[in-house]
Parts: structure tokens; sequence; C-alpha cells
């Protein structure tokens, strides 16, 4: 069994002592973001472990807590959005559940890298807003599901002002409760499996407060197991994994292995890429897919994981494609 | 119509020592001009944390709300008095009941030179990013300006009414010890039928009037600088 070796203890930023709050920067160069930050603890949510050696995505000299040594820092390289303005009119679609049946009151919303309007989805599935091209926005796309009960999708909105995305699909999350805690060494949740090196940092986002929902829990997807806008077949991804709570920062990067579903050859290579949700602090531009990691076929063509060297720092969508 | 006089009541507690201190109840303002520091007969109330800092607010305003004026949220209107929160006032751990009247310095005497009001929300990037660098903005030229910074929490991070909780972990997950944070469920500075963050109102501490409105990150950051200078240089 998986332990955690070390586990930090935070208070929340401002009030704590300066010294815990010195610890928990000192592992993970992970200033303030939209992410609750934070090691298993106290207060409003958020946890990290962390583990001391070394590897992962990228090395440095962190602070010393617990026991874990320096801890691994990683920067992301935050490359420049496109930063296309645009406004927004009327917005309407519905979205269906990939099990069936609409996703009713399913998190939506309209959102640039400067500005984000809410769009409501009635019990039904449905949704159409009139924004009356009231605002500019940068880079603006369709966002829906939010990651807790339902994969964190997002789309262009090619058609502006107006967009009628039709029917769309959303893909559920399994519940929390089938959720794995976040622990030194291989968590498994729905046949995928993370690596976490001793002392990795585990930064969740700043809405995912409660312990039980502060939990690893994944599911994988065929892109044609639904019509989703934003998963182009130009890509040519053959599988889809979700890695929730999205988006969370894991440092140093975890190692990602999931199971062959495309049937791909042994020793294959393929790349891994995220669907970038943050427009600060983060390792893909707003919107947009590029490569995280690479990785290879297991030699008995029964797994796909990630090269070792490299992992995902970041949970989220990802499409795994043939390199 | 005559506009009620500020009186401000308010119990400010110390950080993690609890130590509640100075509640001073005060008389009826009567008209501009009497700064009221050290009496003057208005509200005044701060506490020193036990860490050796100030919390909350410290005074009131001496003078009547603006009267005769146009009320409202949007540019150029005045804001009434009577917008009141839960919420952390700024250095405060405690949660307190805070009055859009706390930030009303009509002749500056206060220190507050201009009013940085914030709409934001959880699952909001440019409220993230917002939020992520305003405490830095405060301990750089915006505390020595006068400028002081509100963010009005319109959401719980299930996108319903945020709750005095959901106020704490925003303002704890950005650091945000030198701003106001309130909750504010009924979006008060909202614009319009559709909910677009983050939104920010300027306003200025002198009259209450709004002076700027902008949706979208990066805010308005010139125009809330260049009224507290000008604030200050009055």
């Amino acid at each position: 069994m998986h332990q955690i070796s070390k586990i930090r203890i935070s208070k929340a930023l401002g009030f704590g002592s300066l010294a815990v709050l010195l610890a928990v920067l000192g592992a993970c160069d992970d200033e303030s973001t939209n992410d609750t930050t934070s090691s298993t603890s106290t207060g409003t949510g958020g946890s990290t472990t962390s583990t001391s050696g070394t590897g992962g995505s990228t090395s440095g000299t962190g602070g010393s807590t617990s026991g874990c040594g320096g801890g691994a820092t990683c920067t992301p390289p935050a490359p420049a959005h496109p930063g296309v303005s645009a406004t927004v009119g009327v917005v309407q679609g519905t979205i269906e559940s990939t099990e069936g049946g609409p996703a009713g009151n399913i998190p939506a919303e309209v959102c640039g890298t400067n500005l984000c309007k809410i769009t409501t989805v009635d019990a039904q599935g449905v949704f159409n807003e009139n924004y009356n091209q009231e605002d500019n926005l940068l880079d603006v796309r369709l966002l829906y599901g939010k990651g807790k009960h339902w994969v964190l999708m997002g789309t262009d909105m090619a058609a502006l002002p107006d967009a009628d995305f039709g029917t769309i699909n959303a893909v559920p999350m399994p519940a929390f409760a089938a959720g794995v805690p976040f622990a030194d060494g291989d968590i498994t949740q729905n046949g995928v499996t993370l690596t976490l090196e001793t002392c990795t940092d585990v930064k969740f986002p700043i809405d995912v407060t409660e312990p039980s929902e502060q939990v690893f829990r994944a599911v994988m997807f065929s892109p044609t197991d639904g019509n989703f806008p934003g998963i182009s077949a130009s890509f040519n991804f053959e599988v889809m994994v979700a890695l929730a709570p999205m988006p969370t920062a894991i440092c140093p990067a975890a190692k990602l292995t999931i199971p062959n579903d495309a049937s791909w050859a042994a020793n294959a290579e393929v790349e891994f890429l995220l669907y970038g949700t943050r427009t600060f602090q983060h390792w893909t531009e707003y919107g947009t897919w590029a490569v995280l990691s690479e990785g290879s076929v297991s030699a008995d063509g029964n797994t796909v994981s990630t090269n070792d060297g490299e992992g995902i720092p970041d949970l989220g969508l990802l499409g795994v494609r043939l390199k | 119509m005559s506009m009620p006089s500020i009186a401000n009541l308010r119990l400010v507690v110390g950080t993690e020592s609890a130590v509640a201190v100075a509640v001073l109840a005060l008389a009826l303002a009567t008209g501009c001009g009497s700064s009221d520091e050290g009496g003057g007969g208005q509200a005044s109330s701060s506490s020193s944390s036990g860490a050796g800092g100030e919390c909350g607010f410290t005074g009131s305003s001496a003078c009547s709300w603006p009267s005769g004026v146009n009320f409202g949220i949007d540019e150029g209107k005045t804001l009434g008095p009577g917008f009141e929160w839960e919420g952390y006032a700024e250095g405060c751990p405690t949660p307190s009941t805070i009055s859009i009247a706390d930030f009303y310095d009509c002749d500056g005497s206060r220190g507050i030179n201009a009013i940085y009001l914030s709409s934001s929300r959880f699952n909001c990037s440019g409220c993230a990013q917002e939020s992520s660098e305003m405490q830095a903005k405060i301990d750089g030229s915006w505390g020595a300006l006068g400028i002081k910074v509100i963010f009005a929490i319109i959401q719980s991070d299930d996108d319903g009414p945020p709750t005095i909780d959901d106020v704490l972990t925003y303002k704890s997950q950005y650091g945000l010890d030198d701003a106001t944070l309130i909750a504010d469920p009924s979006m008060s500075f909202l614009i319009g039928a559709t909910i677009t963050t983050p939104h920010i109102t300027i306003v200025n501490p002198r009259n209450m009037e709004v002076t700027a409105v902008q949706t979208g990150y990066p805010g308005p950051y010139a125009a809330a600088e260049n009224l507290a200078q000008q604030n200050a240089s009055n």
C-alpha cells in the first residue's frame, strides 16, 4: 500500500504563522493562483504532499519542510495567449450526457482570458443567452462541465458574435465517493494511474475545498463518443483522459499510465496533450491543446505511459494520439 | 431629501488572540469639514491586533451622506448609504458587518482616496488573475495612495449564494490580507441581465460618486490611481 510520507499543514494564508506560510511556499513555486493552495490542511481546503527526492518535470530547490527536503519547483511556461478580441451575442445549444439524457443544470460560461459570463443551462440541458455584444472578450471560449460532476471541456466560438452549438455532449465524472486520496506512489482510479513521487505538491483549484472532493478521479472516453466541438478530428486524438480535480497542479509532474484502449502497437510512441483552461501560470495557451508529455505503449501492449522525466504537471482534459 | 448621517458602530476584532477592542458610539454627524480623528463625535473604532497591526476601519466620516444626487451604481451616480454585507474587513481575521459607509471619507481625514470595488467569483479566470496580484498592488503604491480595495464575492465555490466561509476561502487563497472582502449574494454592483465578472466599480470616497465602471481584467487601475492622486493633492 502507499502512504503519504510527508504531509505539511498550512493555515490560511495571511493569518497563519509565518513559519507555516514559508513552509508551504517553499516546496513548489506556485504563487497564488486560482488554486486552493495548500497542504492537507486546516481551514480553507487544499492540500499538498511533498516528496523528497527528485525527478519530476523540473528541478530546483525549494523550502525544507517536515523532512521533505528541497522540493521541486514547477514553473509553467505561461505561453502567450492569442489575444483575439471578440464580442458575443446569442449563444445557444443543448448539452446532453454521453450516458444519455440531458446534462441538466451543468455549469457553463462564456469565458475569455479577461472576463467570464455565466451561461445558464436549464434542467433539459438547454442554454440560450443573449450577451448583446456588450463586452470585448479575449480568446473567448464556451466552457462547460467545471470538472466536478462533469468533465470540464471547452470549445471555440467560431461563428461569433452568435453561436449555435446545436446538441453537444458532456462526459460525467466518477462520483467523489469513488475518488482516491492523493498519496505518494501509485494512485489508481477507474483504471487510470498517477504515480506521485515522495513529497509531491498537489495544489487543488480554489473551488475544491472539501476534503471529500480533494480526491483523484479519472475517466477515459473516445472522441467519437459524442459531439465534442472542442475536440476536432484534425487533432487525431484516439483516447481522451479526464483527470480531476481539474485543474490541479502537480509538482513534480506525475507519471500517468492508462489502459491501451486504442489498441496501439507495443512500444508505439504517443503524445499527451492538455486543453488549456488556465489563463495564467499555465502550461497551455488558454483554449488550445498543447503537448504536455510524450509517452509510449508498454512492451506488452497493455498500457500507455508518459515518459520518465516528463509526466503530467496539471490535471485536466488530455487528448492522446500517436506521435 | 435629507439623507441620514453616518453613524458607524463597529466592532473590530484583532487577530488570532481575538482582542476585541474599541467600540465607540457616536454622535450624529453634522456636515462636512471636521475630522473625526480623535473626536468629533463620530464613530471610531479600531483595534490593534495581537500582532501589532491594525484591523478594520478607523474612524468614520464626519459628513452626512450626499443628498440631492442621483443614487445608483452606474458611472456618474452616487452610491446610496444602505449597502451592508457580511465580510472580512481589511486585516481582520474574523468576519463582521461591513457598510459602504465605512469607506466614506468626505474630507480626506481618513486617508481614503479611492475605492476599487471588484465583483468577483470563483471559476472566473479574470477574477483569479486580478485577485492574485492585488495584494502586491496594495503593498506597493496603492496602500500609500489610499486606495481601498473591496472584493465583493458574488457566488459560492459551487456557484450558489456565497457564504462567509467562501469569502474566507477567497481571501485566504489569494492572500488578500489588506483588502476587504464581502459576501454579496445580491450582486450589488452588477449591471444588466447577465453576470459578467470581474466587474469593477471605482468610487470617489469624497462624495461616493461612481467615477468608472469596467468589466474584465485588467481593471481600471489607472483610473483608481488618478482619482487617488487627485484626492490626495486636494
